[in-house]
Order: C-alpha cells, then sequence, then structure tokens
C-alpha cells in the first residue's frame, strides 16, 4: 500500500466524473489499487491485472444502470408533467406542435430529395474509375460532345484505359417484332465496353456477352416486356424500321433506376453508323467514357493533352477534360449545374426548420406569463435552476419528437404528390435505411434542445418571490430579442412572396412573349420511309381537306434548334469562321409558322436552284456578319457531310429575328437551307376551330400514305412548354414556400401577439371604460407590430432584389423588376398581420373590463 | 421515514461501526465480514455514491499526506440525517421483529 497512487484509467476517470465526485472517485481508486496488490501477491500479475479489469467493469456497469434508472423515474415525471401542460393548453400546444410539424415535414421531404440527387450514379461497383470525356473550349466552357473516334484512339493508345465506350442517342425508330409495332423513342448506340464499366444487372444474358455481335441488341426488362411478355427474349430477332435493321435480342436489363443519368429503352451498336462516320475526328456529336486504371486519371489527362491537335491540326483550340462520373449529374456542363438547385434548396430546408424553431420560443415565452408561478413554485421547494432547465427541455424535445411523429406521418401522406411533382422515387418508412432514422432522431433532438433553449433559460431565471406575486415585473426581459426574431422571420417571408411574384412575373413574361413564330395549333408527327417519297402528293391532299391550313417538313421545330455549324464569308474581315445554328427545312416552311420575311423572298419550287443552293438568314446573323447588302451574298456551310457543292449557298431572303432556343439565350445568327435527307418531322398548321375534324383527316390522310406507322402527332405549344418545365416548377416550389414561410411567421406572430396583448388587459379594459371604441383600440395594439413588420419588408427588399436579379441574369430577355412587386409584398404582409393580431386585440377589446380589473 | 434499499442500510451500519477508521477499503471490508459475501465495487460505490448525494454521509479528509504518497484519504461519517435514518430503521426493525422466535429452529420442521 505504498504506491504513490493508482488512478483509474483516463476513459473511466472521465466518463465516472459525470456522476461522482473526486473524492469518491479517490476512494474507488484506492480500493482497486488496494484489491490489485493483494491478487499479484496471491495469484500473480496476470490474473491480478484480470480481476482488476473486472472491477472497472463493475464500477462503469453499476453507475449507469443506477442512474439510469434514477434517470427514468425523472423522465418519466417530466413526460407526465409535459403531458399535462400540453393538455392543458389545447390551442397554444397545437399551433406549436403544428409549426413544428410542418417545420420538420418540409425538412424531411428536402432531405429525401437532396439525398437522391446526390446518389445519382453511386450505384455502379467502378464508379471511381469511371470518367466522362469532355472538350473544353477557349472561353472555358466545356461540353461534353466528342467525336466518335476520340475514345478507340484512346483505347489503343494508353494501357491505362481498361475499357471504353460511346453513347450516342439514336432517335426513335417504329420497332416490329411479329404483330407488334411500337415507337421507341429511348433508343441508344455503344460499344461492348459499356456493361463492363456499368453495372447494370441482367435479367437475361450477361456483360460480356451483350452488344457482342454488331447486330446485337439489349433491352430493358419494360422494353422486353412489351414486345415478348413471358417469352424468352434472348435471340429473337426485332426489326428497327427507321434504320432498316434486324436486331438480334442479346441481354435484357433490369429496369435502370431513377438516379441514373444515362437512360434507354434499348442499345445497339454504334458500328450501325457505318465505318466512316466512326472514323471522325471532326464531328462533335454523342458522349464517351473510359474506364480508368485506379489512380491513374491526373497522369491520363496530361497525357492526352493534345489529342485533339494531333489529329485535327496544331491550331485547334479544344482540349479534353476529364469528368469523374458522380459529378456529372450536379456538374452537367463542367460548372455548376443542378447543384445549384441542390444547395438551394438544402439552405431552404434549413430555414424553415429555423423559422419553426423560432416560432416555437416565440409561442413558449408567450406562454410563460402563465407559468411563471409554476415556476416559482418549483423553486420554492427547493428545485435547482438546473432542474427547471431541465424540465423545460425535455418538455420541447417532447413536443419535438411528437411533432416528428406527426412529420412522419404528414410525408407519407404527401410523398405521393411529392413524387410526381419531382419525377422520382422517394420513400421514408419502407426506405429500410437505418441512416435515415437516425439522422431524423438526431435533427428532432436538436430541434427540440434548440428551439428550448431560449425558453428554458429564459423561464429559469425567474425569482420565485416576484412571480408569486402573480405578476410578472421583468415581462420587458427579453422582448428585444423575441422582436428581433419576428422581424426575421418575417424578413425571410417578405423575401420569399417577392421572389414568388418575381419568378412568376418571369415566367408569364416567357409564356406571352413574343417568339417570332406561331406555335398554337400546329400539329408535329415523324416523318417515316413510307411517306417520305410520297410527300408531294401527300402534301396537296391534305391542303385539300378542310381544316388544314399548311404543310411543311423541317429537321426540328424551329423553337428547338440545338444544332451550329460553321459559316464564312467573302469580305469576312477575320479570318475565322463564325458559329451560326442552322436547320433544313421545305417549301411553305415560314409561311407555317408565321415567320415574317422581310427582305427577299421564301424557298419557292418555282426557283429549282433553291433546292441546292439557296439560304436564308435571320437578322442577326446579317448583323453578324456585317453585310450591308445581304440579298444575293454567297455563305459557305462548312458541314463535314455535305459535298462541296452543296456547301455554297446563296441568300434569298431574310427573315425577322425568332427565338430558335430558350429565353435563357440570346438570338444567335440563323441560317436555313433545304435538303432533302433531314426532314426529320413533318409540321401541319390546323385551324383552331376546326381542330377535331382536322385531326381526323389528318390521321386518314397519314394512314394512306404510310401504311403500318403509328401517327404520334404532338402540339407544339405543349412541346413548347417543355422548355420551361425547370422553371415551371421552381416558380410552383417557390409558390409554396412562400405560404409556408407566411404561415409559419404568423404563428409566431399570433403567439407573441397574444402575449404582449395579455399583458396589456388591464390598461385595455380601463381604456374601454372610459369610452376608447373597439377600433381605435385595435389600431393601438396593433400599431407597434406593424412597425415590425414594415422594418421587415425594408430589410427585405434589398436582399430580394439583389438575390433575383442574380437569378434574371440567367435570362437573355427578363422583365424589369418593378416597385409594385415590393408594394405587393408588403400589403400581403401588413394585411395578415394585421389579421392576426386584430385577433388578439379584438379578444382583448371585447372582454368584460370588469373580468379584467378584477385582479387588482 | 425514507425506506433506504437494504446495501445502503447495511453501509450505514458498516460506516458506524468503523467510526473513525471509516474509508473506502474498511467498509468494503466491513461489508463483507457483515454480509458474509465479497461485494463488487460497484455495488457499493454506486450506493454509496447516492447515499453522498443524498446528504446521508459526508465525506472529509485525513491528514496522512506523507504516507500515501501526496494524496489524503477519504473517510466516510454519518451526516445527521444520516444517523436520523438509521435511528429509524432501527426503530422499525425492532417493531418488525418483536416477538419473532429463532426462525431457524421454527422452520427445521
Amino acid at each position: 500500500m505504498t504506491q504513490t497512487g493508482f488512478r483509474l484509467p483516463r476513459p473511466v476517470h472521465f466518463f465516472l466524473r459525470w456522476f461522482a465526485d473526486e473524492e469518491m472517485l479517490d476512494s474507488m481508486a484506492e480500493e482497486l489499487e488496494i484489491r490489485y496488490s493483494g491478487a499479484v501477491e496471491e495469484s500473480g500479475f496476470l490474473k491480478a491485472r484480470f480481476r482488476r479489469g473486472i472491477h472497472i467493469a463493475s464500477l462503469l456497469l453499476s453507475f449507469t444502470i443506477e442512474t439510469f434508472i434514477w434517470r427514468m423515474t425523472m423522465l418519466r415525471n417530466y413526460f407526465k408533467l409535459a403531458l399535462r401542460h400540453i393538455t392543458r393548453k389545447k390551442l397554444y400546444s397545437f399551433i406549436n406542435i403544428m409549426g413544428l410539424t410542418v417545420g420538420l415535414a418540409c425538412f424531411i421531404l428536402i432531405g429525401l430529395w437532396v439525398k437522391d440527387e446526390l446518389s445519382f450514379d453511386r450505384f455502379h461497383e467502378k464508379k471511381d474509375q469511371i470518367f466522362r470525356l469532355m472538350r473544353k473550349m477557349p472561353d472555358g466552357n466545356s461540353d461534353w460532345s466528342v467525336t466518335y473516334a476520340l475514345a478507340p484512339a484512346l483505347k489503343d493508345q494508353f494501357p491505362e484505359v481498361e475499357e471504353m465506350t460511346r453513347l450516342k442517342p439514336w432517335g426513335g425508330s417504329l420497332v416490329r417484332y411479329k404483330d407488334k409495332n411500337i415507337q421507341e423513342d429511348m433508343i441508344v448506340l455503344g460499344d461492348p465496353g459499356f456493361f463492363k464499366m456499368f453495372s447494370f444487372s441482367f435479367v437475361h444474358g450477361s456483360p460480356e456477352t451483350a452488344l457482342k455481335d454488331e447486330s446485337s441488341v439489349v433491352l430493358t426488362e419494360e422494353t422486353a416486356q412489351r414486345y415478348f411478355g413471358d417469352e424468352d427474349p434472348m435471340g429473337k430477332v426485332i426489326q428497327l424500321v427507321h434504320y432498316r435493321g434486324d436486331y438480334t435480342v442479346s441481354g435484357v436489363i433490369k429496369n435502370i433506376p431513377l438516379n441514373s443519368h444515362i437512360r434507354f429503352n434499348m442499345m445497339a451498336r454504334v458500328e450501325v453508323l457505318g465505318e466512316d462516320r466512326l472514323a471522325r475526328w471532326d464531328e462533335w456529336t454523342g458522349a464517351s467514357y473510359v474506364l480508368l486504371r485506379s489512380g491513374s486519371q491526373a497522369d491520363f489527362e496530361a497525357n492526352i493533352a493534345d489529342i485533339y491537335q494531333r489529329n485535327l491540326g496544331p491550331d485547334t483550340t479544344y482540349v479534353p477534360v476529364l469528368q469523374s462520373l458522380e459529378r456529372i449529374h450536379l456538374y452537367e456542363l463542367g460548372r455548376p449545374g443542378q447543384v445549384k438547385k441542390v444547395t438551394m434548396f438544402s439552405v431552404i430546408a434549413v430555414f424553415i426548420l429555423l423559422m419553426a424553431c423560432i416560432n416555437f420560443m416565440n409561442l413558449a415565452i408567450a406562454q410563460s406569463a402563465r407559468r411563471a408561478m409554476e415556476v416559482g413554485m418549483r423553486k420554492v421547494i427547493g428545485a435547482r435552476r438546473q432542474q427547471v432547465v431541465r424540465q423545460f427541455l425535455g418538455e420541447a424535445v417532447f413536443i419535438a419528437f411528437l411533432s416528428l411523429f406527426l412529420a412522419v406521418v404528414l410525408v407519407e401522406l404527401v410523398l405521393p404528390h411529392f413524387n410526381r411533382f419531382t419525377a422520382k422515387s422517394l420513400t421514408l418508412l419502407s426506405g429500410g435505411s437505418l441512416g435515415i432514422f437516425l439522422t431524423l432522431v438526431l435533427v428532432t433532438l436538436l430541434t427540440g434542445l434548440l428551439a428550448g433553449s431560449y425558453p428554458a433559460l429564459f423561464m429559469s431565471s425567474f425569482l420565485p418571490a416576484q412571480t408569486l406575486r402573480g405578476r410578472l415585473s421583468s415581462g420587458t426581459r427579453g422582448v428585444g430579442f423575441r422582436k428581433a426574431l419576428i422581424v426575421v422571420q418575417f424578413v425571410i417571408s417578405v423575401g420569399l412572396i417577392t421572389s414568388t411574384l418575381i419568378v412568376s412575373g418571369q415566367l408569364r413574361y416567357i409564356q406571352d412573349r413574343d417568339l417570332g413564330l406561331d406555335r398554337e395549333h400546329i400539329v408535329m408527327f415523324s416523318n417515316n420511309y413510307d411517306l417520305f417519297p410520297r410527300y408531294k402528293a401527300f402534301k396537296d391532299t391534305l391542303l385539300n381537306q378542310p381544316g388544314i391550313l399548311n404543310v411543311t417538313t423541317g429537321a426540328q421545330p424551329p423553337n428547338r434548334v440545338q444544332d451550329n455549324i460553321e459559316i464564312n464569308w467573302p469580305g469576312n474581315p477575320v479570318d475565322q469562321m463564325i458559329s451560326s445554328d442552322y436547320t433544313v427545312v421545305n417549301y411553305d416552311f415560314f409561311k407555317t409558322f408565321n415567320m415574317e420575311i422581310l427582305q427577299g423572298r421564301s424557298f419557292s419550287p418555282e426557283f429549282p436552284a433553291d433546292k441546292r443552293s439557296a439560304c436564308i438568314l435571320n437578322e442577326t446573323a446579317v448583323a453578324r456578319m456585317g453585310l450591308e447588302d445581304p440579298l444575293g451574298a454567297e455563305i459557305y456551310m462548312n458541314h463535314p457531310a455535305w459535298p462541296e457543292r452543296l456547301r455554297s449557298v446563296r441568300v434569298i431572303g431574310i427573315v425577322k429575328d425568332f427565338h430558335s432556343r430558350s429565353l435563357h439565350t440570346a438570338v444567335r445568327p440563323f441560317v436555313f437551307r433545304m435538303y432533302d435527307l433531314w426532314q426529320f418531322n413533318v409540321f401541319v398548321k390546323i385551324d383552331g376551330k376546326k381542330t377535331q375534324a382536322a385531326l381526323a383527316r389528318l390521321n386518314s390522310t397519314f394512314e394512306e400514305y404510310s401504311r403500318g406507322y403509328p401517327l404520334n402527332y404532338r402540339f407544339l405549344d405543349e412541346v413548347f412548354k417543355m422548355q420551361y418545365t425547370s422553371e415551371r416548377q421552381l416558380g410552383q416550389l417557390f409558390n409554396a414556400f412562400s405560404l409556408l414561410s407566411i404561415f409559419i411567421a404568423c404563428l409566431g406572430l399570433f403567439g407573441l401577439s397574444s402575449y404582449s396583448i395579455e399583458q396589456r388587459t388591464k390598461e385595455i379594459g380601463v381604456r374601454r371604460i372610459l369610452g376608447a371604441s373597439v377600433s381605435s383600440l385595435v389600431g393601438l395594439t396593433s400599431k407597434e407590430f406593424l412597425k415590425w413588420v414594415a422594418l421587415a419588408n425594408l430589410i427585405a427588399w434589398p436582399l430580394a432584389y439583389f438575390l433575383m436579379n442574380r437569378w434574371l441574369q440567367e435570362f437573355a430577355y427578363k422583365v424589369r423588376i418593378t416597385p409594385l412587386v415590393f408594394a405587393l409584398a408588403a400589403g400581403i404582409t401588413l394585411l395578415i398581420s394585421l389579421l392576426t393580431v386584430s385577433y388578439h386585440s379584438l379578444h382583448a377589446a371585447y372582454t368584460n373590463p370588469v373580468d379584467s380589473l378584477r385582479y387588482e | 421515514m425514507n425506506y433506504l434499499s437494504r446495501i445502503e442500510e447495511i453501509l450505514l451500519l458498516a460506516i458506524l461501526k468503523l467510526g473513525e477508521n471509516a474509508y473506502g477499503m474498511a467498509i468494503s471490508e466491513q461489508v463483507e465480514k457483515d454480509t458474509g459475501v465479497e461485494w463488487m465495487p460497484g455495488a457499493i460505490y454506486a450506493p454509496l455514491n447516492r447515499l453522498k448525494k443524498n446528504s446521508l454521509v459526508k465525506t472529509f479528509k485525513s491528514d496522512s499526506a506523507a504516507e500515501r504518497g501526496g494524496r489524503p484519504r477519504i473517510y466516510y461519517r454519518l451526516t445527521s440525517l444520516g444517523e436520523k435514518q438509521l435511528m429509524s430503521i432501527q426503530e422499525v426493525s425492532r417493531s418488525l421483529w418483536k416477538g419473532v422466535p429463532d426462525l431457524k429452529r421454527e422452520f427445521k420442521s
């Protein structure tokens, strides 16, 4: 017993310190030491150590169990108290629980969405080794469309490339098998390496044998079901009518999960495009991916830096860049894309939860006047401040978990609609993820602690003497902080309302703005091999039908052109070709879309040369090229697939500027020409008053001229709407969040005004007696709150203006932000606040003064 | 009366019996002697901690710093509250067991 002092091991000491004090720990340490020495003498070091371990374990166990049991009793007590409190004050509790429930539900929904967005493409085993090849352009932007020859060249020349694949969306085609004739839209082309790199599970076949022949095709389970039902699809031959080929089914994969950026129904091999096209280094289309050996990414990127220069000439300015698989969904073009949305929504989620917590705080404190006596009594019988704090914190946490339960129910109810809206399949309860459950519990716990902290500290500081007198003379303490909280809530609300107004204003502007072309009552459908040679007859027949106004064809509808080409012209001061959008069209194109020809004429059968060597420019093209006398000028269109004689065209007309792309982009130079081979779509303008009849006529005429092809037509204005789906969704989301935030802010105002006005009940009673009218009293009591709301407005306006300006920059054509928007937001918030507060004002004003003065 | 658990009662009695000499290890040994069973440290110190928290016992330091290499030994003593508790337990026990004969003989048959 002469040891200088055995101490308990550090972590044990630290842990036990929570339960016992230093002196007790000293005793324990001493006993352990005594027993240890005794044991060493008796049975040696090993056994002694072992016994000491057992002793330590016994200490740990006993203390935890005992405290747990003790705490359980205390918790049960707090639980009873909390329950009693909630049932006593039903309205208040209801508001509080509702606020937290809504806040938590929003948080959960957004959390699920964010988690899904971050999970894209994670199901591939070799995801860390997969990279997409991009090309970087001199202005710093990147694009993912690369040349066909790139990937195979890289695989040949560099051993660190283990697999490669190209991925080209091929477009739609009619697919035939026995008696099934179905139009498929998502057909893509790839290489055998595709299934070796990416992990798609096979229902029939395997990654090694899928796409083994040049005529192989791989289907998804769903697609196979359409043609083969329950039969075994392997080895069966289907016909892709559009591409005039027979393809053998060599594999069926399970349906592609929604969180994959690669989507298709069918995949065939790129070889169907022909050797010539695949050898091209100058056609920029389709994506390519490589599977690199682990860790070789950086060096590889450096090694291939000059690959474009080597194959296209030293003055090529493109540089190849690698993009890792994980980043593709969020950073589509190498720049932040989708990830901006993800961040924005995460921020909103946290905001809303924060607002709910602030609300809770305000409401809890608003009730403090009533509970002050309770707190005073507790302190008198000996509760320490810490215990009071714990009681209120426990209450808050209890309410938080109650809200969590309700929030989960709410989320489950709303989830199907939310899924439809976001085109995902999110699950909460059946997700089976322990991680989600634990996160939710943690978030709720934190929410409860956060929301309960301020009220707990506030209420535990009450001095018994004051409270038992029945009056809270410290009623003005902390009011400043609470005012600030309310102002913050309203700042958020005003900000959201203003943003909503501006976003919907911009949306309306986009949809109403004159695009320079008609899109109403125009129907489009795919051209096909039967129809194409007989187009002229088809058109004549159709035009004779009532209700059909115009017929034309083109590669794309004029508002969905994404192809560009390099053009040159004599007198070009810089020796560099410029990039222009272009498309190929047919006669009557401009008439059908009501696009105004400002100078010259449109393509016409009266001038046979039009088919080969004529073009029409838009105003921007003329301006860009600086042509003073454009008619008759010779333009050179540098398309790699056209023979030289077709590349020179003469300008025969100028068309008024129109929007070929969404209003995010400014109008670009545009060239129209005629070219037989790419008339993919037929456009028919219908008389709006005879739509039904016209469509029926169209159907029957179509059947005459193309046997066996289904007529899948679409209205152009629907197609147009799809361009702005994301903006529309944004608008709807902002709408929803504005309403939510106003709702939560009003809850807070409701609670706070209830407390404040209640404090003044006596004053109001006296004023009533002295003859004040109800309306003047309402005005008197509401005045202060409205001042806060006004302040919130003033703070929010510049913030909203700044943020909305930033968002509007994305559009080349935008609305201007007028003061009307801010005035409207102010009006809405003031009105709603007034209504909220006047509830209490009226209640106080109508209370019989006798009752309120009774307690004096 | 505040009904103490058995072990708390045993601890209080041990401290009483040990008088001036009631430090950690001694208390353990006394309990072992009284009950005939060796107790795990946890089973002694957790209740002892409770007793201290409820102010039934108090601690005081000895001056034997030199012997123990710098730290004084902690001794335990009953507080007046503890003494009162023990007294009421004794009273209750007396009245409970009053008139009960030797059970070893009673239950033998």
